[in-house]
């Protein structure tokens, strides 16, 4: 099971979205209707957890 | 945390600000071409992005303080595929500012959380808690369901 987060700034001007749970590229679909939806992306980053993925389709040969 | 982007937030969804404005005690006013404000331009302050002197106090819909007909109104204005809100800050925006929040942070706050949680529901998650932390920001968390 997966998390989503929405911290949204005090002033209502910014809103981050977070996922944790997810590995890869997966996550990244998640997030994307919310960001679309509320206005749009200035940045985004993908953290350790989202390169394992690569990474380990890396040493099989694979690609997604 | 696998991702985390930032947004700019845009006004995009009537829906949501509706009940943006029920959520933060303000009253949608559809269809209301004008909205109240001191009157006429000074020029002491930039205009909104977008905006020009002559559209001052002109609007698509307006927002208002239920039952306040003094205070200034905040005005929904139509660009596009989103909107832009205008008003007077001016001193307060004569009790605005108290029920909208500083630069109308708290509607904005609200249309925010109105819109993140029609969008996670119906990419299939449900919400498990809302927190607002010390700095006024707020936390919604959604698990996959």
């Amino acid at each position: 099971m997966h998390k989503l987060t929405v911290k949204i700034s005090p002033d209502g001007a910014k809103t981050t979205v977070g996922v944790s749970g997810l590995a890869g590229r997966s996550c990244t679909d998640v997030t994307k209707a919310i960001e679309k939806a509320l206005g749009s992306t200035e940045s985004d980053a993908k953290t350790a957890e989202f390169n394992q993925q690569a990474q380990v389709q890396q040493k099989q040969g694979g690609v997604s | 945390m696998s991702h985390v982007a930032t947004v700019k937030v845009t006004i995009q969804d009537l829906d949501a600000l509706r009940a943006a404005c029920k959520a933060a005690g303000l009253e949608f006013r559809e269809g209301q071409k004008t909205y109240r404000w001191w009157g006429t331009s000074v020029g002491d302050y930039p205009l909104p992005e977008g905006m020009t002197v002559a559209d001052l106090g002109k609007c698509d819909h307006a927002i208002g303080i239920p039952g306040n007909d003094t205070s200034y109104e905040i005005g929904v204005v139509r660009r596009g595929t989103s909107y832009i809100l205008a008003w007077d800050f001016y001193a307060g925006g004569k009790g605005l500012e108290k029920v909208a929040g500083k630069n109308c942070g708290r509607l904005v706050q609200a249309y925010s959380m109105q819109v993140a949680s029609k969008a996670a529901l119906k990419s299939g998650y449900r919400m498990t808690g809302t927190k607002t932390n010390a700095d006024g920001s707020v936390e919604m968390v959604f698990v996959h369901a």
